[in-house]
């Protein structure tokens, strides 16, 4: 037979393959187009001496058509093309297994029952490959985590890339069969595989950061909305009793122009005294926080201090200064911040009077934050709060401060006080070097 | 002997706090007199500063004058550095916090209720001389930190031990209401402080004053609220 014809029939089943594995569905055009392109590539394969350039030839191939072809999985293509390669042999290897197995010879048998043999196995080899595809499909579609991340499969697809390279070549290093060439082959194989899994590992954490810090974005954006709602009813109020206001000085105007004593001091003691109560009360401040330029950090303080107002907490905001910048992470300061304001509610709620005040100071060479809470009957024993494990609520951890001090122990421009005093108990932090 | 000073702008609330001081000085009988009081902080500034006596303030905060009680505040605390300083104050726009870090203010008064105003006074004069009478009956050894220009002071006898951080540029203050962790080094610490304090440890140097047990089996030291720190037999022999 024709040794190019004879490339027909295992071509058919390794494009089979990669066409059933195929991230996406892979039409009878793109199939057709799959086998050409296979064949093409597989076409020097028996005029070379040496097999292994040929099947390299075909693996570029299938990587190139993952490039080019449904562009919008690229990196899913090359891996899936790559597994659709490996697992092609497999099975050839296994069916070739299998007729050994039966002692069945196809150069020998009749052709009938070897065009038989050969249509069973194509059809073996598609249901099998069928089925794995559709696994693998329903796996790719719920993905999760770090698979989401293009840079990854971009590696998983280099190492398996490498994983065929290093299969396909090792008898090509010189001298392989020697000692000396299979320690240098194997050299050679354990650097490629430790610099793949050096990449993968170091890409991995990147991405993982990256997550966490979209995360933080987005809960950053979250609460700067509902700051944003928060003023925005804090402005209707005072719309509302700017309305209010006309009316009654109107009505006071009237009952000036009467003369009517009695009336007007009545008026005034019903209706003009109890709105004093309405100025002071219901605003949280919430104003000076304006003063907070990083808006990670002006986002979650609103929320935690809109929280504690909603909790019926007394809150005082004091950010008299313009304060541009925080000398260190800002995830970091948040992580610090939210465990402190958490803390500074809860313990507050259990106080007669609950207060939680949050002062933030620009000096001239470090910015100092001040977070406040009046304490309950419960007296915490001040060098108990930071242990791990340690805590005044039930139910609870105990690793809130245990974690802020973790957080705060690098950096050296940061002075933490915590303090206690007459029923208050503060946190303070001074952090150097803010203005740059 | 402290002199009581007054700067408010309102000639009817000025009139009302001098009337409380007034009477609080002859019911208490201390040991004070009002020196002045006055609606320009110029003129407070002038008195205060040829005058040698400590004085106690009660300043307004917004004075619709070139200049607040906040910048008044910090001007007198440079003529007259252990004085008390109260602001008199209608808004609680600027809180308490605010006052006591810049100036170091001792207390507030607000005066939108005469009542409690009245109370207030009583007991920040009465406070300011308990505070006058014990500062000048010992004389009393701080230790002060420095972060950019803040200074924080603390009185030697409050200091329990420091530790070292994780950190090692870092120093752990442990003190009877009060922790801070600030950068320093150890080795630095021993020098600077007196011989009250021991290296006991590696890592802690100990307040002696305030040891209230040491513990040799264990080798720990257990001090008056209740805090253990470690000891090394090597070290032991200093306190």
């Amino acid at each position: 037979m024709n040794p190019h014809l004879s490339l027909l029939y295992p071509f058919f089943l390794f494009a089979v393959t990669i066409c059933n594995v195929w991230p996406q569905k892979m039409g009878f055009k793109g199939f057709a187009a799959l086998y050409a392109l296979v064949l093409l590539a597989a076409f020097p394969i028996p005029l070379l001496t040496f097999r292994q350039y040929g099947l390299f030839c075909v693996l570029l191939t299938v990587c190139l058509y993952g490039l080019v072809a449904y562009r919008d999985t690229r990196p899913e293509n090359i891996c899936m093309g790559l597994f659709g390669c490996v697992f092609a042999v497999i099975l050839d290897n296994v069916f070739s297994g299998l007729r050994h197995l039966f002692s069945f010879d196809p150069s020998q048998a009749d052709p009938g029952v070897v065009i038989c043999a050969a249509v069973l196995q194509v059809i073996l080899h598609y249901i099998i490959t069928l089925l794995c595809g559709k696994a693998i499909r329903r796996g790719l579609r719920n993905r999760k985590g770090v698979l989401q991340i293009r840079q990854v499969w971009y590696l998983i697809d280099a190492a398996l890339l490498l994983f065929l390279i290093v299969f396909f070549f090792h008898t090509g290093v010189r001298g392989a069969a020697s000692a000396a060439g299979r320690i240098y082959y194997n050299a050679l194989l354990f650097a490629g595989y430790f610099l793949v899994a050096v990449f993968l590992s170091l890409s991995m954490f990147r991405a993982y950061r990256e997550k966490t810090l979209t995360e933080t974005r987005q809960r950053a954006f979250q609460d700067l909305q509902d700051y944003t709602r928060n003023l925005e009813a804090m402005y209707d109020g005072l719309r509302s009793f700017k309305h209010d206001y006309i009316n009654i000085l109107a009505s006071l105007s009237g009952y000036i122009e009467n003369g009517d004593m009695a009336k007007l001091r009545d008026f005034f003691e019903e209706k003009i005294l109890p709105t004093k109560h309405l100025i002071t009360q219901g605003d949280c401040k919430l104003n000076q926080l304006g003063n907070i330029e990083v808006l990670e950090i002006k986002s979650l303080l609103s929320a935690k201090m809109i929280h504690a107002h909603e909790m019926g907490i007394d809150v005082t905001i004091a950010v008299p200064d313009r304060i541009s910048c925080f000398a260190m992470d800002t995830v970091d300061l948040a992580r610090i911040l939210g465990i402190f304001l958490d803390n500074a509610v809860e313990a507050a709620m259990e106080a007669a009077h609950p207060e939680v005040g949050l002062t933030i100071l620009q000096n001239p060479d470090t910015v100092a934050i001040m977070i406040s809470n009046s304490l309950g009957n419960s007296d915490p024993e001040l060098h108990k709060l930071k242990q791990q494990g340690f805590t005044t609520k039930q139910g609870h951890a105990g690793i809130g401060l245990a974690n802020a001090q973790k957080i705060i122990c690098p950096y050296d421009n940061i002075l933490w006080e915590t303090a206690r005093q007459e029923g208050c108990f503060t946190q303070c932090l001074e952090i150097a070097g803010g203005k740059e | 002997m402290l002199h009581i000073y007054v700067c408010e702008d309102d000639a009817a609330q000025r009139e009302a706090v001098v009337q409380i001081i007034h009477n609080t000085v002859l019911m208490e009988e201390l040991d004070m007199q009002l020196a002045l009081d006055t609606a320009d902080p110029h003129e407070l500034l002038e008195a205060v500063r040829n005058s040698r006596v400590t004085g106690i303030y009660f300043l307004d905060i917004d004075l619709k004058c070139d200049m607040n009680g906040m910048q008044l505040a910090r001007q007198i605390r440079k003529f007259d550095p252990r004085c008390f300083i109260i602001f008199i104050t209608a808004h609680s726009e600027l809180s308490y916090m605010t006052f006591q870090y810049q100036v170091e203010a001792m207390d507030f008064v607000l005066k939108d209720n005469p009542a409690e105003a009245k109370v207030k006074i009583r007991e920040c004069l009465l406070h300011a001389w308990e505070r006058h009478t014990l500062q000048t009956n010992k004389v009393c050894k701080t230790y002060t930190i420095r972060i950019g220009e803040r200074k924080i002071s603390v009185d030697y006898q409050d200091i329990l031990f420091f530790e070292t951080s994780g950190n090692i540029h870092k120093v752990v203050l442990h003190a009877k209401d009060r922790q801070i962790e600030f950068s320093g080094m150890m080795k630095d610490l021993e020098n600077t402080l007196d011989d009250s304090f021991v290296r006991c440890h590696r890592s802690f140097l100990v307040n002696r004053n305030n040891i209230k047990e040491v513990d040799t089996k264990t080798r720990t030291i257990c001090f008056v609220n209740g805090e253990t720190c470690l000891m090394s037999t090597r070290m032991m022999k200093g306190i």
